[in-house]
């Protein structure tokens, strides 16, 4: 009977019905963002300079090798200034600052990417819950979230990585418990705006439970914001990284990263500045990328500023 | 209003107790005895079971917590395990050296950056309005601490124009605070320009252009005033990052002041002053974020109608 229905009840589109829902069907969420960031010129830079980083990271074992270049002391060859041999030149060991500052970005990235995933994901779930949720849960858990909020960021890692102990998973947590709350925040805050919305009431008149509400319908909702939430992030975190490194606290020498070779290279500016300038500026420029690229996500991805 | 302020201060509270039991503990996961760490491994069982025994190291966190508490209520924020000396009043020792580089800076930042945003938006896609934005742009990505070495090696070593280190007079205070507020000059700029962007298209100011109002005038009546809500929002939560900021600031330029005492007693693994100078950061960070609020009652009449 059930099945007599819906067959006799079938609509046949028209070949040319077909084409203009075909035309509409290919402007996926991915294209149309895509469409967006392609008008944006920087964050089409900041996408190539994020894609080279990207590919640095792969390949740099294969430009300069780190047990050899990267870390091995040659003092016959120290603090020299710029030259064809070493481009950027030698750091107080003899160290090749080019070979150590594309194995940094290793560091910075790991660490950037990282932190933001645990950041994201125990924020997200921690945010989309208490909006979905409501009551005291929501009460509580924002609480705590405000609590974390009010210590400023930058003290709240120092404090954790003061009290772990310096190295990089330490640092790497300590950035991520200080993110959380942000991401708790944006997360909550968009289940609340799509909570009482009418496919996510279809979701629950069709059975579906807290979790598959939360993550099928509500989180890929909110997707816009995470993702450009998170290039924020990120990039916070690499000066957050690099600033802690910088006084001892993140990174432990010899490995470059980039803040812990700005710390070393500070004894020797007076004469060799370019120590302190090369390192500095990688910070600069993949932060830049970062931002960049955020912001065209979020132009492209604001439905306001859609025309 | 009065009311509204009182109300904010109490909330404040449970707030800082918050954090002081998050700060007591991330603290106690220190590995390690901090006895031991205080007195050093040559210490013998009976010196670190005594010293142990007068910090109240025995007890349990909880009641180690309500112990802090109870005697901050007293006014008092325990003592330093190196020096033995209040933790409060080597707080309050520092702390105007703090503050003075944590205000010259957002004052710094405000004085710069709400002109340049808003010329840049009077004159949107100008060639003002693209080195004004891209130097904010790098003025946001630039660590402090980068920065603060880049001015030293110019305005110090090289050109002798202010010392790189110490402080006293004026010229101590001016390296530090361009390192420190020009991220938060940059944020402030940007938001300046995209507030001022949205403002100026409203019909109010069409029509107060239409009734005559020089450009001038309108843009400093009409159109700036309406842009204060979003300037004084990330100013307050730039304050916050600037706070966080000295730790290295005051570290590279050697300013006396808070941050510095916290990044020693950290290396020293001096908890009490650690503890004591984040509550003191938290506490700070908490009242400007309040006076933000009251400072909206003050520039935008709608906002202040609702506290009545």
């Amino acid at each position: 009977m059930k099945n007599n229905v819906s067959n006799s009840t079938k609509y046949q589109a028209t070949p040319e019905e077909l084409a203009i829902l075909k035309k509409y069907k290919k402007r996926s969420w991915f294209n149309e963002t895509w469409r967006g960031l392609r008008k944006n010129k920087g964050a089409i830079l900041g996408l190539i300079i994020i894609a080279i980083l990207i590919l640095i990271v792969i390949f740099a074992d294969m430009i300069y090798s780190y047990e050899n270049i990267v870390i091995m002391p040659d003092y016959s060859i120290a603090l020299q200034g710029p030259s064809s041999s070493h481009p950027l030149g030698t750091d107080e060991f003899g160290r090749d600052v080019l070979a150590r500052i594309l194995h940094g970005a290793r560091l910075s990235l790991r660490i950037a990417i990282a932190s933001t995933a645990i950041s994201l994901s125990i924020g997200g779930i921690v945010g989309a819950y208490a909006g979905y949720i409501g009551g005291w849960f929501d009460t509580v858990l924002m609480r705590v979230m405000d609590i974390f909020l009010a210590v400023p960021n930058m003290l709240l890692a120092l404090a954790i990585v003061a009290a772990l102990g310096p190295n990089m998973f330490n640092l790497i947590i300590a950035i991520a418990i200080s993110d959380i709350p942000r991401f708790a925040r944006i997360l909550r805050s968009s289940v609340l705006s799509i909570k009482d919305t009418e496919f996510v009431e279809a979701s629950k008149a069709a059975g579906a439970g807290t979790s598959t509400i939360v993550f099928r319908e509500v989180i890929p909702n909110c997707l816009a914001q995470i993702i450009v939430q998170a290039s924020i992030v990120m990039a916070y975190a690499i000066i957050i990284a690099a600033s802690l490194s910088f006084i001892g606290l993140g990174v432990q020498p010899p490995a470059p990263e980039w803040g812990a070779m700005l710390s070393s290279g500070r004894e020797y500016m007076r004469n060799h500045n370019y120590l302190v300038l090369f390192p500095g500026l990688a910070i600069v420029i993949t932060v830049i990328a970062f931002n960049m690229l955020g912001d065209g996500l979020r132009d492209a991805l604001d439905p306001r500023l859609k025309k | 209003m009065y009311k509204y302020i009182i109300k904010r201060l109490l909330a404040l509270i449970p707030v800082v107790l918050g954090v002081i039991l998050l700060i007591f503990i991330i603290m106690s996961l220190t590995p390690g005895d901090p006895a031991r760490i205080v007195l050093g491994n040559m210490a013998s069982e009976e010196a670190i079971e005594e010293f142990r025994e007068a910090q109240g190291l025995n007890d349990p966190l909880l009641v180690r917590y309500s112990k802090y508490v109870l005697e901050m209520f007293k006014g008092s924020l325990g003592s330093s395990y190196r020096t033995g000396h209040s933790v409060l009043s080597e707080l309050l020792a520092r702390f105007p050296a703090t503050m003075q580089l944590a205000t010259a800076s957002i004052l710094f930042a405000l004085i710069f950056s709400v002109p340049i945003g808003a010329i840049s938006a009077l004159k949107q896609n100008s060639v003002f309005d693209n080195v004004g934005m891209i130097v904010s742009l790098i003025g946001i990505a630039m660590p402090a601490f980068w920065l603060a070495l880049l001015l030293i090696i110019t305005f110090s070593l090289n050109l002798r124009w202010f010392p790189s280190s110490g402080a006293g007079s004026w010229e101590y205070l001016v390296l530090p605070t361009i390192a420190n507020g020009v991220s938060c000059f940059a944020n402030i700029a940007r938001i300046t320009r995209s507030s001022m962007l949205e403002v100026i298209r409203q019909d109010y100011i069409r029509t107060a252009r239409a009734k005559g109002v020089s450009k001038r005038d309108v843009t400093i009546k009409h159109a700036i005033r309406n842009c204060w809500i979003p300037i004084i929002t990330i100013a307050g939560l730039q304050f916050g990052t600037m706070l966080g900021g000295t730790v290295i600031i005051e570290n590279v330029f050697g300013w006396p002041g808070v941050g510095d005492f916290l990044l020693k007693s950290i290396t020293s693994k001096d908890t009490p002053c650690v503890l004591g100078a984040i509550v003191l950061f938290t506490i700070v960070f908490s009242v400007v974020n309040l006076a933000v609020d009251i400072i909206y009652a003050y520039v935008d009449p709608r906002v202040k109608a609702q506290y009545k």
